[in-house]
């Protein structure tokens, strides 16, 4: 497994994606006393060079680790952040990566990677479920964390949304 | 060759009277064995991250603490780190080292309390019942650093809001050679009892490949033999000043097999490591300020002004700890407040340690990842005819005790 700085892990991901690459930065923290540096990568591609992107990470690190997806309503469209982080198991040697991608909202499309990395499919169906994001190939699509019987299109997460008004009702009869 | 149908489902849930997170499993039972699992998650999602969003984050700092009773401290740390990060917000020297503290006192407790549940598990009441009372110690300890025995509430944005006096070093002190004298005793206790290896040995077993491409975190995945720890990974607070080596069972036992047993080794080692952690602690900790800015009304109108997102990541007992926030200026509420606790990415790697294991070891399996539930309160057992028959949690825990009996009687 070859180390690389992560200015040079930017820069190749600019390369392989082309068009699809819209920017990146670092971003630095320190910790303890001898304020030791910890390196975090911002990323923003655009939302079908996913598992493109993924497929670099794996050629970086064989298992790269996918934290969670965090996902937000900001008007027009939906942004979804992936959260990775390679390179663990020595002191100080780990990077986070953040990928964001915005898909619109009238079309919320997005790849799924769930095939690239397996610990992905929940933290997809959560963003199906709450936010109303469509995986394509998402290997098995249920819900996780709402109930069977919530109702098909209201996404909890989404800024504009006023809720299951028929689950809402029966609670008060 | 057609679809294989297998005997019967199992589902264990979703409620049981004491627990916090419900969660529903469905089990396919050939015989004895579990052949597949599927699991339903969020029986009680309490919207915390929507709530968040309607506060600044001083009060979602105390709302994070009651996401879980017991990594209070986990879930505070994440998102103090993360708005910290925001906001560039620099924590001072000793807050730093007084985190540390906090965090590793609840491994210890946090361990101790899951060894003593995965001896109930198997049947070994008495140990369950001295581990527990074993735990007294930190929990009063605690209570003595930050004023509770849960929810310690010490963590402030940009600091803590208590310091540790040379009283309560001293306390801390006679604290962690209380434990020194009783991590050897626990060890021999648990992990040289013949029915307890019986019980945990070579089942749930989860490969260093599940582990690794499911995404698993903490003890589960360190038990599997990948020293991933972001406490050594990715040093934040005082850890960067101490150094931290992620703990795999074959420090201990030579091998690693991935099961129930090396899962207890590794929790059991970590206490040893907490100590030292500690002890160390102590010693470096400088002088100087506990917290960047007392004056709440002070922070409040920096986090108004500030504007920034941040991911925070914290190395709580079961696991890495996410929080992502996103703050705009001009509001002191949060604009995004996402949540990832460790079950969340323990769930999937459930799924090949349950494979093959029988019905009696579902209790262990279920605990080895030490979730956030004890959610085996309800089981319905549908035979192939139609009829139903619900098994208690009482009554799968006395299916686990009894096995244990049985293989006591077979050595």
């Amino acid at each position: 497994m070859k180390i690389l700085e992560a200015k040079e892990i930017i820069s190749l991901v600019k390369e392989r994606l082309g068009e699809d690459f819209i920017n990146g930065e670092i971003k630095t923290w320190n910790a303890g006393v001898k304020k030791l540096e910890n390196k975090e990568i911002w990323l923003e591609i655009k939302p079908f060079a996913l598992p493109r992107f993924v497929s670099i990470l794996k050629e970086l690190d064989e298992y790269p680790h996918s934290m969670v997806a965090s996902a937000e309503d900001i008007g027009e469209d939906i942004q979804v952040i992936y959260h990775f982080a390679i390179y663990g198991g020595e002191f100080s040697r780990e990077l986070q990566i953040n990928v964001k991608v915005k898909v619109p909202k009238s079309d919320p499309r997005l790849p799924s990677i769930s095939h690239l990395i397996p610990g992905a499919l929940i933290t997809e169906q959560e963003k199906e479920e709450m936010i109303g994001v469509v995986y394509e190939n998402l290997p098995e699509r249920k819900h996780v964390f709402l109930a069977d019987d919530f109702p098909e299109g209201i996404y909890p997460w989404r800024k504009d949304e006023k809720g299951p008004q028929s689950l809402i009702r029966k609670v008060n009869e | 060759m057609g679809k294989v149908s297998y005997g019967y489902s199992v589902p264990v849930g979703p409620i049981h009277p004491a627990l916090k997170e419900p969660i529903e499993f469905h089990f396919e039972i050939e015989g004895e064995r579990v052949k597949d699992v599927k699991i339903y998650a969020g029986h009680a999602h309490r919207g915390i991250e929507w709530i968040g969003t309607r506060r600044n984050p001083i009060q979602c700092l105390y709302i994070s603490e009651r996401i879980c009773g017991i990594c209070s401290v986990t879930h505070a740390l994440a998102l103090a780190f993360a708005v910290e990060k925001a906001l560039n917000i620099e924590v001072p020297p000793r807050a730093q080292y007084i985190r540390l503290i906090v965090a590793e006192l609840e491994r210890i407790h946090s361990h101790i309390l899951w060894a003593g549940v995965a001896a109930h598990e198997v049947g070994f009441d008495s140990a369950f019942m001295l581990l527990w009372k074993i735990r007294e110690n930190v929990m009063d300890l605690l209570e003595k650093i930050t004023g509770n025995r849960v929810n310690y509430a010490i963590v402030q944005i940009g600091g803590v809001r208590r310091d540790i006096n040379e009283e309560l070093r001293r306390e801390i002190w006679k604290s962690l050679d209380y434990y020194r004298t009783l991590s050897e005793r626990i060890k021999v206790l648990l992990l040289e009892d013949p029915t307890f290896m019986m019980r945990t040995r070579n089942v749930g077993i989860l490969s260093k490949e599940d582990a690794l491409s499911l995404c698993a975190v903490g003890p589960t995945l360190r038990a599997s033999g990948v020293p991933k720890d972001i406490r050594q990974d990715q040093p934040y607070i005082a850890y960067a000043d101490i150094g931290v080596k992620a703990i795999t069972p074959d420090i201990y036992t030579g091998e690693i097999v991935g099961d129930v047993y090396d899962k207890t080794v590794v929790r059991l080692l970590e206490i040893d490591q907490s100590i030292d952690l500690i002890d160390k602690a102590l010693t470096m900790m400088p002088e100087g300020d506990i917290v960047y800015e007392k004056n709440l009304v002070k922070l409040l109108n920096l986090i108004k002004k500030g504007e920034g997102e941040g991911v925070g990541r914290h190395e709580g007992p079961r696991g890495e700890d996410v929080h992502y926030v996103k703050i705009v200026a001009g509001s002191e509420n949060l604009a995004v407040w996402k949540i990832r606790a460790p079950t969340y990415n323990n769930l999937l790697p459930w799924v090949p340690m349950f494979k093959d294991a029988e019905v009696a070891d579902i209790p262990i399996i279920v605990a080895s990842t030490d979730p956030c539930m004890s959610c085996l309160n309800r089981v319905t057992v549908v035979y192939p005819s139609g009829r139903k028959e619900i098994l208690t949690h009482e009554e799968l825990h006395k299916m686990s005790v009894e096995k244990t009996r049985r293989m006591r009687k077979k050595c």
